[in-house]
Order: structure tokens, then sequence, then C-alpha cells
């Protein structure tokens, strides 16, 4: 039995807890509950829907599209994680070299990420174009100049280097994991003769992984959702070479009205999220480290 | 000077040399983007392209704001805008000082899931919200975009509480012994301890609700109700406009400043808030 | 002191929970609405505020509420539908409903309300337009508008080429694709490097427009079948795609973009384009001197008309009847001098036919307007070539197939015959 005291501290849990209970109540759980039974049935809004089963899901394995925009946005992953991990890595390392002014730095790396989608989608457009910027410097390297958004092969990196240029807000966080990395750890490795790269992978390395992991998941999860890039720039061609699971998943659900079939969509794109996250978290034991204390 | 001296400095010199380098690479879009603003119509489509306009078409910005009704979507979005921090604030605050302070038996397993709901793609959710929206008669309406604010966001409350874990004990104990309730100390003493972190709550919101897209684009119709964000498109489907590349940078830059503004001013609460959530 | 304080909070949060369960506000009595959404820009706002006005004049018990969605129309008028709160008048996808066989569940025929309306001549309409709103022998709209296609020519690029214009071609009989062709050519203009300064046309109107020119049918009457593989259907998207790949005298597709289509014909930038009257206010401003002919028609072709259609009477409005009425006055001529002094379509009404100083401004309007009215009766003989509105769907399947046709990548046979089956899919379960 509570006593009387508990029973009022868990009252007033529930009381200051109830916007998000009811928010999860109401705005997640009750509409993930329709979105299933949404996807066995078949629904264009104007006549009432239908039960179809399994349907939607088999008919999505046989739907190229739906394994186009899957293997688009996989790349996209893939490519814009990845280089954004490296490259905001390197220069948190950089700026951590007791560098001066590095505070504006950190201002000027972090700036791409403030832009509104659709402005940045904007100047990216016309930085693209045939007569653009791009051109203007690709040509200034003596290479040819490129149609970068309206070649198939060129359109997805395109939106990858426009990705690349907000790397800034990892870097943020790599820069604050750098800086509470503790200098003891440093001069211990110097007194053993350890050289940077050594320093790097039995001190930074282990130190940051929390950091890294975090970063990762992060940056999987968000990129995984990219939409806008897609839907403002290149509509999602030139033929599907930029059509993102999520932009195909929208034309679904608000073009062509298949709600049944975009609920399908969505839940395979949770389980997909969901397995890479659990595949990340379940290796993590082998990679991150987590210093005694914190266990 | 000796050799290693030597290796050092030369090796910070290359350390700012990439550094300099590659944030000016970083920043040239920006400066594309705001001289690109000022051509004129003939600079336009000049080869090769002309970086400093002369003289610069300061009168593109009029042109541009007067050529949709920009001023209403200005209004639009500090609506939506205010409409969206100031509950998402409030209700994030009060919902992580319930988990941090509060014992409950279900208190953990509470909090997990709202932690896993971060994971929750908000597609899953988006058919059957904009269902329910529908039914109640709220698309084309800024009731789709403010309500859920009032329902705190799993991100922030995740922060805030972090955050909150880092008050001493000691202080809300000795506040109970005088006899304060769990309100006043939620309201007395965590309020104003939180000020920076709240200031980031406020700020990630801002941000959030400035720039976002998918959701006016998904429920709002009527061109009087547009944001910023949907506007700035429309220059894109009417036809008069749609190749004013100079015209369109100038509202892109004006649409720019604003977030650009608060992040210059509010930097240090905007880095604790990004650090915070990395560091459990 | 604390419990003031946690009063007004639950007070706050009980508001806010109310204000999300709580419906849609109940109308109050008065004047009867129409409520009417249309898409349109800022010009095209205060033509129809002005229809509007006059409308409430003439019924003073009626009142028209316009909404104006400029992008996305079709989208956003299914989601209202989904939600039972459509406008009483919408302007559908006709061919998607059409092809899913829901037309008559979502629109309310007004064959009725028509039998009994004495304000409508339906002697004045242009022969054969009704068709335009039929279904299954139901009559669900009144077009009262054409948008024929024509071909807009910058008359001194001509004169700099010395070529005679197209309407001077069109009168010997020697106006056609191979005619258009030549004169491509001729006024391409490239500089030193052979790099294209001045393009000789942009491809703007749908290309629903070449393959009628060139004589050919896409589609069924009830938008159930394609006819990709008819080699009038191919060859006219062929003919067009060359203009860039063999004969580069139209910008590639990279360049639409940025250097716009009919813009770039405002600009003087591009010699020709093919495109409806709403393009003369457009082109108002225009510095060099313009006029419109007929686009070059192959035998046995024509050309088509955009626009015109305003919509039907919604199945789940609560005043039918004011819905058709103002149906019925934007087919009548005051509403038709309003709306087309604006210069956006051309009145299918006869009275107006030959008057066009009535209902436009001689100031703006290009040497030989009559080409729009000249093209209108091969564009009315049945079945009426317009625009199809097929499901989204079958749309973005060929504009895909049409990216790889524009540069080169699949000829028009080859892409269009290789999507035909699955058109075919779409068209005929609307999935």
């Amino acid at each position: 039995m509570l006593s009387r005291k508990q029973k009022r501290e868990e009252r007033e849990f529930y009381f200051f807890i109830s916007p998000w209970l009811m928010g999860f109540l109401f705005l997640t759980l009750a509409p993930m509950l329709a979105s299933i039974i949404l996807s066995f049935a078949r629904w264009n809004i104007i006549t009432p829907p239908e039960w179809v089963g399994f349907d939607n899901y088999k008919e999505l394995m046989h739907d190229p599209l739906f394994w186009k925009s899957l293997g688009v946005t996989s790349t996209f992953v893939l490519s814009s994680v990845v280089l954004k991990l490296a490259a905001s890595l390197l220069v948190a390392m950089f700026l951590n070299q007791k560098v001066r002014a590095i505070g504006l730095f950190r201002t000027i790396f972090y700036l791409p990420t403030i832009l509104p989608i659709v402005a940045s989608s904007m100047l990216w457009m016309w930085i693209f174009f045939p007569n653009g910027l791009l051109n203007f410097f690709v040509t200034k390297l003596g290479l040819s100049p490129q149609n970068w958004l309206a070649n198939e092969k060129l359109a997805l990196p395109s939106l990858i280097l426009m990705s690349f240029w907000g790397f800034g807000a990892s870097m943020i966080i790599f820069l604050a994991g750098l800086q509470s990395i503790p200098q003891y750890l440093y001069e211990a490795a110097q007194i053993d003769g350890a050289g940077w790269w050594s320093k790097f992978w039995n001190v930074t390395f282990p130190m940051l992984s929390p950091v890294i992991f975090f970063n990762l998941v992060m940056g999987f999860i968000g990129s995984f959702k990219v939409f806008a890039p897609g839907y403002l720039i290149t509509d999602g061609g030139p033929h599907y070479a930029t059509l993102f699971y999520v932009l195909y998943l929208f034309r679904n659900a608000f073009e062509y009205f298949n709600l049944g079939y975009a609920s399908a969509l969505a839940w395979i794109l949770f389980f997909i999220i969901m397995a890479f996250t659990l595949l990340i978290i379940k290796s993590s034991p082998f990679w991150v480290y987590y210093e005694a204390e914190r266990r | 000077m000796n050799k290693a001296k030597i290796a050092k400095s030369a090796y910070r010199s290359a350390i700012y040399v990439i550094l300099i380098a590659s944030s000016a690479v970083l920043l040239i879009p920006f400066a594309w983007m705001v001289s690109s603003s000022l051509l004129s119509e003939e600079e336009m489509f000049q080869h090769p392209p002309v970086w400093i306009p002369k003289p610069p078409h300061w009168s593109n910005y009029k042109e541009a704001w007067e050529a949709l009704p920009f001023t209403t979507f200005l209004i639009n979005t500090l609506l939506l805008t205010i409409g969206r921090v100031l509950p998402q604030v409030f209700a994030c605050s009060l919902v992580a000082f319930g988990f941090a302070r509060l014992r409950a038996r279900a208190s953990s397993k509470l909090f997990f899931l709202c932690l896993a709901t971060m994971m929750l793609p908000g597609q899953v959710t988006m058919i059957p919200t904009y269902i329910i929206f529908n039914k109640l008669g709220w698309v084309n309406t800024f009731k789709p975009l403010i309500v859920p604010s009032f329902f705190a966001g799993p991100f922030f409350v995740f922060m805030l509480r972090q955050f909150f874990l880092t008050i001493p004990l000691e202080l809300d104990e000795a506040a109970r012994i005088d006899g304060a309730s769990s309100f006043q100390i939620y309201y007395k003493i965590f309020l104003p301890l939180a000020k920076p972190a709240l200031g980031a709550v406020a700020i990630f919101s801002f941000m959030a609700a400035w720039n976002d897209f998918m959701g006016p684009l998904i429920y709002l119709h009527d061109i009087e109700k547009y944001p910023l964000a949907l506007g700035l498109r429309l220059f894109q489907s009417y036809g008069e406009y749609a190749t004013r590349w100079n015209l369109i940078m100038a509202s892109s830059v004006a649409m720019v400043l604003p977030p650009l503004i608060v992040f210059f001013f509010t930097q240090k609460y905007f880095i604790k808030g990004i650090t915070i959530g990395a560091f459990r | 002191m604390k419990y003031k304080i946690l009063l007004v909070l639950v007070i706050v949060l009980v508001l806010g929970w109310t204000v999300f369960f709580r419906g849609q506000p109940q109308h109050s009595s008065g004047p009867t609405v129409v409520k009417f959404a249309i898409w349109g820009g800022v010009a095209e706002r205060e033509a129809w505020a002005a229809l509007a006005e006059d409308f409430h004049r003439k019924n003073p018990g009626i009142v028209i509420k316009t909404q104006m969605i400029p992008v996305k129309y079709d989208e956003k008028i299914m989601a209202m539908l989904a939600a039972k709160t459509a406008p009483d008048i919408i302007n559908l996808p006709f061919g998607e409903f059409a092809s899913k066989g829901m037309l008559d569940k979502v629109l309310l025929p007004i064959d009725e309300y028509m039998a009994q309306d004495k304000n409508l001549d339906l002697d004045d309409l242009f022969p054969g337009i009704l068709a335009l709103d039929q279904w299954k022998g139901k009559q669900y709209s009144i077009a009262h508008a054409l948008g024929p296609q024509v071909l807009f020519y910058n008359v001194d690029h001509f004169r700099e080429a010395r070529l005679p214009t197209p309407n001077e071609f069109y009168q010997r009989g020697e106006w056609g694709w191979p005619t258009f062709l030549e004169c491509c050519k001729k006024l391409v203009k490239r500089d030193a490097k052979d790099k294209v300064t001045r393009w000789a046309y942009v491809r703007y109107t749908p290309i629903w427009t070449y393959i009628s020119l060139n004589g050919g049918r896409t589609f069924n009457e009830d938008y159930t079948e394609c006819y990709f593989d008819d080699p009038k259907v191919y060859e006219a998207i062929q003919m067009v795609a060359d203009l860039f790949l063999v004969h580069g005298v139209m910008p590639p597709p990279a360049l639409e973009k940025e250097i716009g289509k009919w813009q770039a014909f405002a600009r003087g930038d591009a010699s020709m384009f093919i495109s409806g009257p709403w393009q003369v206010s457009r082109l108002k401003n225009m510095e060099d001197e313009y006029d419109i002919a007929p686009p070059p028609i192959a035998p046995g072709g024509r050309s088509i008309t955009l626009g015109g259609r305003i919509g039907g009477v919604w199945r789940g409005t609560r005043v039918p009847e004011a819905a058709y009425k103002w149906i019925s006055y934007l087919a009548t001529p005051d509403a038709r001098r309003i709306w087309s002094r604006l210069g956006f379509d051309i009145p299918a009404l006869k009275s107006l036919a030959s008057h066009p100083e009535e209902w436009t401004d001689p100031e703006i309007i290009p040497a030989h307007f009559h080409v729009f009215y000249d093209l209108a009766p091969s564009i009315l003989k049945p079945p009426l070539a317009v625009n199809p509105f097929i499901p989204k769907k079958a749309e973005r399947l060929i504009n895909s197939t049409m990216d790889l046709i524009w540069v080169g990548r699949k000829s028009a046979k080859e892409g269009l015959i290789e999507i035909m089956p699955e058109v075919n899919r779409i068209l005929r379960t609307g999935r």
C-alpha cells in the first residue's frame, strides 16, 4: 500500500505529465492504431474503405517504385551520414586545437543549418542551374559543366552535397564532446610516447564514442525522413532519381489518395528505422565506451 | 628557433589555413544569395556571373515584398511561431519537472515510452492525424499547427529533464520543509533556475516553427493563411515571377534574417541546448 | 495561493483540450452563402471578386465566397471531400473521377435546373461545348469559355530573320511542322562559340497539344484506355523532343527552370511558344512586338482547348439551387465581359465572339487575335479536343518517362509503349 503522501505525489506526477500523456494518447497512440488498421484497407476517400488484408503489403513488394525509393533513400542516408560525420569530426578536432576565434568558426560552420529548408532549396536550385554558380567554379577548374539537377546520375549526389553543407550541427556536438575529454589522458599518452594516431585511436575515439553513437543514431533517423529537397528542388525526378521514400509516401497519401497503401508504406518505414536503430544500439557495446561511473 | 617549434607553428598555421578555407567555402552560398538578391534583370543571366551588382538593386527587396502578399505571410508566420513556442515551453517544462522530480510507480516506464516516441517517424501518424483534424474541420486553419504544441514534444521534455536533474535536490527538500507544494517548487525554484534551458527550448521551437514546411503544406489551403515558408514557394507557381531569381533570392534573404539574428544573439543557449541532449 | 495558480493552470489546460475536441462552429442564418474554390493568382482573384459582386447585385439573396487555392488545387479539394467540408462548387480532376467511375458520387447533375433556367441562353453557347461537362448522358457544369492553344511569335525576330510570318505561311497553306522547323532553324541565334543566345522555341503547352496537332488521340472518351502505340501519338512527341535533341533550337529541360518558358519569350530570349489566351495579359508589357497565329497543324490534326471549366455542384452542398445559379450566371454575356476584360480566356458565346472590343482591352491584344476564335469550330468538333484530366498517378508515370524522352535516353515510341500497360491499368483501376 502506498502512503497518503506517496499517493499524493503520484497524483501530482500525473498532473504534471498530463500534457505529454494526452498528446501521447491522442496524437501518437490513437493515430498509430488507426494507421495499422488503415494499412490493411483500401481507401480512396470518396468511396467507403474496403478491408483487403495484407494486399497493400503484398502490392508493395511488387512495386518497383517502392524499391526504387528505398534505394534512393538508402544511398542518400549512407552518403550523407558518413560524409557529415567524417567532416564534422575532422573540423571539430581542428577547432579543438586551442584555436583562436573558436566562437567565430563555430558560428560559421553552424550557420547553414539555421536556414529554412525552403530558402536553402531555392538557393541551391539557383546554384545548381546550368548557368549557375557551381558550373562557374567547375569550368574554372577546367572541367566541363554539368546539368546537375536534370542529369539522372547527378541529381541525387547534388542533393547530398546540399545536405552536406549542413554538417555543422553534429560538429558542435563533437566539439563539446572533445572539450569534455580530460587533458590528463593526453598527457599520459604523451608520456607513453604515443603519436597522433595512437592518441586518436586510444584516447579520443573511445572517449568520444558515445557522442559518435548519438550523432550516428540522430543523423540516421533524421536523414531517413528526408523529404523537402526532393519535393522542392527536383520533384522526385529526373525519372525517379530523387524519389525519396517519404516523398513517395506523401504522393500516395496526398496526391493519389491511396491512404491504405500510404499507411503500409509508413509502417514499413517505421520498421526499417526501428531495425537499423536497434542494430546500431546492439552493436554499440563493441565500439562505444562508457566510463565506469556512468554505466 | 628550434626545429620542434617551427614544426609546431607550421602545424598551427596549417590548421588555420584549413579552417579559414573551409569556412570560406561554406560561406560562398550565403554571399551568392545576398549578391544575387541585388542583381538587375540584365545581370541575372550574365556569364560569368556578376558578383558585385553595379549599382546594387535594393529595390528588388521592395518589389519582391510587393509581388506577393508578404506582409500577410509574415504576420501568419509570427502568429504561428508565437502560438507554437509559448505552449511548447510551458508544457515541456511541466512534463520535464514531473519526470525529473516526482516519484510514481510507472514513472520510469512512461519516461522510456516518451523517449521511444522520439524514434517514431512522423509519417506513421501523419495520415490518421490528418484525417482526425480534417473531421474536426480544422484543415485550412492554424489549429492543426498550434494545438499539438500544447502537448509536450518528447525531445524537449528529455532536454529539460536532463537539465532539471542537475539542480541540487537539497533546494527542493528545503522548500518542502518550508511547506511549498510541488507546483510552487516548479514555479518558484525550477523555472528561474532553468532559464538557460528554457531559452534553448524556446529558440529550438522558434526555429522549428519558423522553418516548418510540411505542416503548413498539408494543412493550409488559402493564400491568406500562408506562412513565409509556403509564400516563398509561390514564386515558383506564379508564372510572372518563376524566373525572377533576384526577387526569389531577395525574399529568401528576408526569410533567413530573423532566425539568423536570433541565432547570433542566443548562441550560448543554442549550443547548450544542442549539447545537453548528447551527453547523458 | 498555490491552489489559485493550480486552478488557473487546470483551466488553461482544459480550455486547450476542449478547443482540441470541439467541432466546427455552426453557421448563422442570413443570406445564402455559396462557397466556390478556384485556382489562380492575384489578378484572377480580383476578377472573381468583381464577378461575385455583379452576381450579388443580380441575386441579392446569395453571397459568393471565393476561396483561392493557388497550388495543388486537386489535392486540396480531395482532402476537403474527405472531410465532407468541400466548397459548394468544385472543379474536379474530371478524368480522374470519370475513369474511376465516381463522378456521380461527388457531383450533382444539373440537367433539371437547366431545364427550368430562363436566364440561360443555350443557343448563344458555342455548339458542342456542353459536351465538355457531360458524363454518361448527364450534364455536370456549363463550360463558358475556351482556351485554344495558339502559337505566340516574336514579330521582330521574324522580321530580323527575313521570314514571312506564320500567319502569312498559314494563308498560303504552307504552315505545318516542316515549315515551322525551317523557321526555327533560321530564328535560333548562336554566338561565336556556337552557344545558343536566343532560342527559336520553348516548350510550354502540355504534350497533349502536340499529339492533337499531329492528328493523334491519346485517350478514349471515358479515360479508360490510352493509345500510346498510335504512331501519330509518339511521333508528335518525338518531333518536339528533336527540336532540342537533333536541331538544337529548343532549350534542354535542364535550362527550362532557370530561364523559364513563356518568361523567356517575354524577355525576348525565345522566338515562339504555344499557349492560350491568358498569356495576352501576361505579355502586355513585352518590349518586342508579338503576335499570334495558328500552331503548326498536320493534316487531320487540330489544336486543343485548356481551361474554361469552373466545375460542378458538390453532392454534399446544402444550397444546390444557389450554386447552380452561379454556374449559370458565369455563362452569361455580362459575366464573360467582366472576366475576359482581364484577358484570361475567350468567351464561348456567339454574341461576344465577333465583338472582341466589348470585352478586351484593344490596346493589349495582338493583331491576329481572331485566331483564337478561328480555331474554335475544329476544337469543338466531337470528340472535343481538350486537356485530358487523368489520374495523378498516371500523369506522374507519363511525366517520368517524358524525362527520359526529352533528353534522348529513350525514343518516344519506346518510352510510351513501354508504360502503356501500366497507364491502362491505372486508368482502369484508378489506383
